[in-house]
């Protein structure tokens, strides 16, 4: 069965301006989220090496980089399912009101997962289970973590597959997974994670699976629902032109080092590092003539490895690139790990 | 080599009976879905063309027309103006030969069993195109043409990544020496800078080997890229086709505007989305495939169907108010 959704249009439009405005950082004391020198391992291999960022209350966040960056292992980390004593972790995860969270155990993640931190995950036909109702799936958090009754959480369930865009609400509760098209599934993929009113939103390759207007939809819909939570929101993604449209600042990483960070719109518009700018290089727009690809390679995650990662496919390769770490430093309005940046 | 186009569709259609929902196994009514209604295209020989749209709009059931692995239920799809399905004999091996396709699910489409070796000379054995001693020389030419270190012809296909089994994929379809390479999402789900590479390698073979390219995609990026012409569609119908950089420099048909104001674009702001979803294309209801979902739509696109109509040599679209297509519309 194909749903009809002729009708699903939300009232989007009454969002008073576009959502390309930034809301201006406020000079807050404390940010949401404040990770500093994750480094996460696996036996030998550094998966995670010194990663450092921070994000504040209602911003949002992206995580860029190719497979194999770490950008999902630092969302699995920040939602606690990848743990001591499975990985060697080192380091902090602030989150505010939380503490370290990096040391906390299951108990404690049971407190916060949820509650605190919720995520989207890339593939929402894997994520949801095919066995039960979409309204069990959305009921059940419901109930247990926020103690609604049945009935309420019925209501609150209607009323959170509404804000999503879904029509008819109360006849999907009884529907199953594959009864609902790519974008249902995702939104009720976001309506779950939004049951509990997190203040920290994961969204791991929210709509790679997604046609690009369904994609602009669902985008869309999240930065909308975060913002009128007043929550913050983590993008992973990979498409650079996405991540300049939909996050406040990013992260561009490569084999689990931060290569350059800051304010999106200075990053993404005159990137210093050579793989930024390599990564944008490949970014296809309706007028480009040649592409500049890199070339192929990938990182080593030994973790003796002295230099930096990007090294062996880097254009400006200098002697001490191989030979020591460049440091995460503050140049131009953003920090950049690079010997030999772009001017 | 004649000029006569490759693939030329007339009035393509091809209908399933599905069956309704309710009532009994015997008395259920069978319902038609079109997943094609209508389909006018040709590709000449040397050119190269994109054919873009969301899930549903047809473009795997087009693509499983012209390789003759489906029948149309009407109009005719022809291969150098013979009916794709009544070849036979030599017409038809030469067709195995001409057509070569990339499959969108590079893994899925290569057999883990056999080595790259194998993989890439077994179109070659097929058509019996050089002798057992030349072999080798062959599949290490073909490598080497993709990008591809020789070495590669003892691996297996699960010791290759992602960006690899493209390559291979693409060796495997030059081997039989096409006439024209079609390609279903070829590049979907890789990384940009893999993408990069792949896009630059089918661009640069198209151009020196003269091939013909048939690209279906969702990515209008992709299609500005590597295609002249495009061919936009909308459940079952070709809405506006086209030189790809007049239409996308100023689409004409309120579909094409929506699929690039919602592609990415650096810094700017994400577009009004386009209200809802593809319909499902079972019982469309009458005039305008598109009008529900159209900010244009007057009451004459629900029940007047507009045709696919030439505007001018290089465009043709099927909207009853288009967009002024002449100067770039302001954005």
């Amino acid at each position: 069965m194909k749903p009809m959704d002729l009708g699903a249009a939300r009232a989007s439009t009454s969002l008073p301006a576009a959502l390309g405005q930034r809301i201006e950082p406020t000079p807050e004391a404390k940010p949401l989220l404040k990770v500093e020198e994750l480094s996460l391992s696996r036996g030998e291999s550094l998966i995670l090496d010194n990663v450092t960022f921070s994000l504040r209350r209602g911003g949002t966040l992206g995580l860029l980089g190719e497979s194999g960056a770490g950008k999902s292992t630092i969302a699995l980390t920040l939602i606690g399912l990848l743990r001591k004593p499975e990985v060697g972790l080192s380091g902090t995860i602030e989150l505010d009101g939380a503490g370290n969270v990096a040391e906390a155990g299951e108990d404690a993640w049971l407190k916060l997962r949820g509650r605190r931190v919720a995520m989207i995950f890339q593939d929402a036909s894997a994520a949801l289970n095919p066995c039960f109702t979409i309204g069990r799936q959305l009921m059940t958090p419901l109930r247990r973590v926020m103690g609604l009754s049945r009935s309420a959480a019925r209501a609150r369930a209607i009323e959170l597959l509404e804000s999503v865009g879904l029509n008819d609400a109360p006849s999907r509760l009884s529907a199953y997974p594959h009864q609902l098209s790519g974008g249902m599934q995702q939104r009720v993929m976001i309506a779950i994670a939004l049951s509990s009113n997190p203040d920290l939103l994961l969204a791991d390759e929210p709509t790679s699976a997604l046609d690009v207007t369904i994609q602009a939809q669902i985008i869309r819909l999240i930065l909308e629902e975060t913002r009128r939570r007043s929550s913050s929101c983590i993008f992973v993604l990979h498409d650079l032109a996405l991540a300049s449209q939909c996050c406040d600042d990013i992260v561009v990483l490569y084999g689990g080092q931060v290569m350059e960070t800051g304010p999106s719109r200075i990053v993404l518009e005159a990137p210093m590092h050579p793989y930024t700018a390599a990564l944008k290089g490949c970014v296809l727009e309706f007028d480009t003539e040649e592409l500049k690809p890199l070339p192929s390679g990938a990182p080593s995650f030994a973790s003796k490895t002295p230099g930096c990662r990007f090294a062996p496919r880097c254009t400006r390769t200098l002697e001490k690139c191989a030979a020591s770490k460049p440091p995460l430093a503050d140049v131009r309005g953003r920090k950049l790990a690079c010997w030999n940046p772009l001017t | 080599m004649t000029t006569a186009p490759i693939f030329r569709l007339l009035d393509v259609q091809k209908a399933y009976e599905v069956q309704a929902k309710g009532g009994s196994l015997f008395t259920r009514a069978k319902r038609r879905l079109r997943a094609l209604d209508g389909v006018r295209l040709s590709l000449e020989p040397g050119e190269s063309l994109a054919i873009v749209g969301e899930s549903g709009s047809g473009k795997t059931t087009l693509l499983r027309v012209l390789l003759g692995l489906t029948q149309p239920t009407d109009g005719r799809a022809l291969f150098r103006e013979k009916d794709i399905g009544d070849l036979a004999g030599t017409d038809r091996d030469q067709f195995c030969r001409e057509v070569a396709m990339i499959y969108q699910d590079a893994r899925g489409s290569l057999n883990p069993r056999m080595s790259v070796l194998d993989l890439v000379a077994e179109p070659l054995d097929h058509h019996k195109l050089c002798a057992k001693a030349e072999r080798r020389d062959r599949v290490t030419a073909l490598l080497t043409r993709v990008g591809l270190a020789p070495e590669m012809m003892s691996r297996y296909v699960s010791a290759l990544s992602g960006g690899q089994l493209r390559r291979v994929a693409i060796a495997r379809a030059l081997a039989s020496e096409p006439s024209v390479l079609v390609a279903d999402e070829a590049v979907s789900g890789l990384d940009v800078s893999t993408q990069a590479q792949i896009l630059q390698l089918l661009r640069d073979l198209q151009r020196e080997m003269g091939l013909s390219l048939l690209f279906i995609t969702h990515d209008l990026g992709v299609a500005a890229y590597l295609c002249d012409r495009i061919a936009v569609m909308y459940l079952g119908r070709v809405v506006e086709a086209g030189a790809t950089r007049e239409v996308l420099k100023a689409p004409a048909h309120p579909y094409t505007r929506a699929l690039l104001n919602a592609s990415p674009r650096f810094f700017a702001p994400i577009s009004d989305p386009l209200p809802g979803e593809v319909p499902s294309p079972i019982d469309l209801p009458p005039g305008c495939r598109f009008a529900g979902r159209c900010v244009r739509a007057q009451s004459d696109c629900h029940t007047r169907e507009p045709a696919l109509t030439p505007a001018s040599p290089t465009r043709a679209f099927a909207c009853l108010h288009p967009l002024p297509f002449s100067e770039p519309s302001a954005h």
